[in-house]
């Protein structure tokens, strides 16, 4: 995979000063840039356009944020959600996965990059939460890959400092990418562990676009544990399709091969689950697409889920596969309901709070 | 915007019936006027403008008003004429203000509009000066719409307009192939589905024929169709919902399997006094509910015992802890 280098480049006329809009113009050269005096209003305009002409994620934003850098994970209602803290510097993404909720959610079509990240440093100074220790793990990738644009932003090096001065605080940086070379000079200290998303290899072919192969994946994980970090990866989504039982089978086979599981922090499943508005707009972009034509119902938050019979079915195997395989890796589910968790693992959580609780415990081991 | 025009008697023999360049007017019959011309005459003179290079009139404004002085076999009338020196831009503003200024336009001439004005302005200026004219967001997401309806074959047109297929059907009838367009039009005027029951079955075909690599028109030509279709007895409301049910059995086969598995299961439990047990929506989760239907205080006491029984009930509890 090639890293991403915008066709067009926007700069919000408060950023155009700021130490990152700087950094990103220097390496991006040649490639136009247009400042513009209110982020707000492009974005306004740009709604108007036609959808295909303005998400074509060739398009790069950089402007400052108004809202909070750090916010709760939005989880979702009536299922258990894990207390994950989500910072986000950007939002969008260069990648295009035919199943990504950001299509629906977002409404900004841009690739965007908050540049005035001094503000985000200051707020999560003045945190109380992070201070006494309730928050523990942070991730940026709710709203975007978190390496993929990592060459121009240098983001882990950036933020580095303040994670290294809170022991015990962890931020995971989830990506599809095998863009790493930026971690491993870095000295982390522990304080950053690097996660990728794993699906079958038919999946990241059919569904992943400009997202990097499998086996590179994990290679990439081999390479970050040499250099002392530990890793997570995420099956979410995990998709029913012809061969899947084989596919994610071998990829936990892969990963048992390959990676040494003390050196996993954790590893997440989620079956696909969208907002109803998602399939229609990513049918329109991924015509060739099959993967909502699965028995997609309406779940108790709202969500298309797929029927609790299928997911039992892939979660039971999912489970099995690593207990057998992976024995001793810490594994959770992503937004599921009891009938999943105690069918799957034979407990349930009895709350949120005793989830992140456990998630917790993983970064003390 | 201002035209000049004079009032003329002109022979409607020198009028150009065929050319609808102005025309906006779809899916209107003009039998009203047709009375109200006969009786009180023609009270607004319909709008005319020389065609181009020949001696023949295009109507601008009141394409049913000289339709309807046709069968009234008035061989001549009172006309506006349009003075030279107009452009086809202002006169088509006309037209549709004209229209515009006294009725609401049906989705097709909503359609035809934008489809016309985009010959003399840009998307932009069609989308932020008229769409809100024509009673429309302003947003490029409704011009895209117009434009699919505009494209429509005229059989769809007059279905649209006529109302028996809905406008946002419409819209995504546009986007299939030409086939599957058209076997859907068919399926829709064959039997009664409301708008968002033709949504639904438009959804339901698009999966089937994705999942399936089929075409929508061979799945509307499957045995089951044709065999509801082809029923003498039920009425139109009636064929449609089994067309529907027959789709979703399809589409949703471990879903459907399921109802029935929890359906043959129920009627084993102890039902009487209106109690009935109600699988979690969705089947998601593991949440089971007891409906009690009743219409005097007596009748809850037999619904108790029904509950009671219920709670001790062998087969439920396995089910409770196995699933049906």
């Amino acid at each position: 995979m090639t890293s991403f280098t915008p066709e067009h480049i926007y700069v919000e006329k408060q950023a155009e000063d700021l130490p990152l809009t700087r950094q990103v113009l220097d390496r991006c050269p040649g490639v136009p840039v247009e400042t513009v005096p209110s982020a707000k209003e492009l974005i306004a305009a740009l709604q108007k356009q036609r959808e295909d002409a303005v998400r074509g994620k060739k398009k790069l934003l950089l402007c400052c944020s108004r809202g909070r850098f750090l916010d709760a994970c939005p989880g979702t209602q009536r299922y258990r959600c894990c207390g994950y803290m989500v910072l986000t510097p950007g939002a969008g993404c260069p990648l295009d996965c035919s199943y990504c909720v950001l299509q629906a959610y977002l409404n900004n079509p841009l690739i965007t990059l908050y540049a005035n990240l001094q503000d985000m440093l200051e707020e999560l100074e003045s945190v109380p939460e992070l201070r006494s220790g309730s928050i523990r793990r942070i991730g940026t990738g709710e709203f975007m890959d978190s390496m993929a644009l990592e060459h121009l932003t240098d983001f882990a090096s950036f933020a580095l400092p303040f994670f290294r001065s809170r022991p015990g605080l962890v931020l995971e940086l989830k990506t599809k990418t095998v863009q790493i070379e930026p971690l491993l000079k870095l000295d982390h200290g522990g304080s950053y562990i690097i996660s990728w998303s794993l699906n079958t290899a038919g999946i990241v072919a059919a569904e992943e676009h400009g997202a990097a192969g499998l086996a590179e994946r994990i290679a990439a994980a081999k390479k970050v544990i040499e250099k002392g970090y530990r890793v997570g990866f995420h099956f979410d989504p995990m998709i029913y399709h012809e061969g899947w039982e084989q596919g994610y089978r071998a990829v936990v086979e892969m990963l048992a091969e390959n990676i040494p599981p003390e050196s996993i922090a954790w590893v997440s499943i989620g079956a696909l689950r969208f907002m109803p508005q998602l399939k229609g707009i990513a049918q329109r972009r991924f015509p060739c697409t099959r993967i909502y034509t699965g028995e997609f119902l309406s779940g108790m938050d709202g969500k298309m889920r797929y029927l609790q019979e299928i997911r039992l079915e892939m979660f039971k195997k999912m489970a099995g596969w690593f207990k057998a395989l992976l024995p001793g890796v810490f594994v959770y589910f992503c937004m599921e309901n009891e009938l999943s968790w105690n069918t799957s693992f034979g407990s349930f959580p009895t709350s949120n709070a005793a989830l992140k609780d456990l998630l917790d415990q993983q970064l003390r081991q | 915007m201002s035209i000049a025009t004079t009032v003329s008697t002109i022979s409607l023999a020198a009028v150009d019936l065929d050319s609808r360049a102005f025309v906006v007017t779809f899916g209107r019959s003009c039998e009203p006027l047709v009375r109200a011309i006969g009786q009180a005459g023609c009270i607004n003179p319909p709008v005319l403008a020389a065609a181009p290079g020949q001696s023949t009139y295009r109507i601008v404004c009141g394409f049913l008003r000289v339709q309807a002085l046709q069968q009234l076999g008035h061989t001549e009338f009172f006309a506006r004429v349009i003075q030279p020196g107009a452009t086809e831009a202002e006169m088509l503003a006309w037209a549709l203000h004209d229209n515009l200024g006294h009725r609401a336009f049906n989705p097709v001439e909503q359609a035809g509009a934008v489809g016309r004005l985009l010959h003399y302005l840009t998307e932009e200026q069609v989308v932020s000066l008229w769409l809100p004219l024509l009673g429309l967001q302003p947003a490029m997401k409704a011009l895209d719409s117009c434009l699919r309806i505009d494209g429509l074959e005229h059989e769809l047109k007059q279905a649209l307009a006529g109302g028996s297929i809905a406008a946002h059907s419409a819209t995504e009838l546009a986007l299939l192939p030409a086939g599957d367009r058209l076997a859907l039009y068919r399926l829709f005027i064959s039997v009664h589905l409301s708008a968002s029951k033709q949504a639904e079955v438009i959804e339901t075909c698009g999966d089937l024929a994705r999942r399936d690599n089929m075409a929508i028109g061979a799945i509307l030509q499957s045995e089951g169709i044709r065999e509801i279709l082809a029923a003498p007895n039920p009425n139109l409301s009636q064929k449609g919902e089994q067309v529907r049910t027959w789709l979703r059995r399809c589409r949703f086969p471990r879903l459907s399997r399921r109802e029935e598995q929890f359906a043959a299961f129920a009627k084993k439990l102890p039902h009487a006094g209106g109690v009935r047990l109600a699988p979690p929506p969705s089947f998601e989760g593991g949440i089971y509910r007891i409906e009690i239907a009743f219409s005097q205080q007596g009748s809850l006491a037999g619904a108790a015992r029904t509950v009671q029984a219920l709670s001790q009930d062998e087969l439920l509890r396995r089910m409770l802890e196995d699933g049906p």
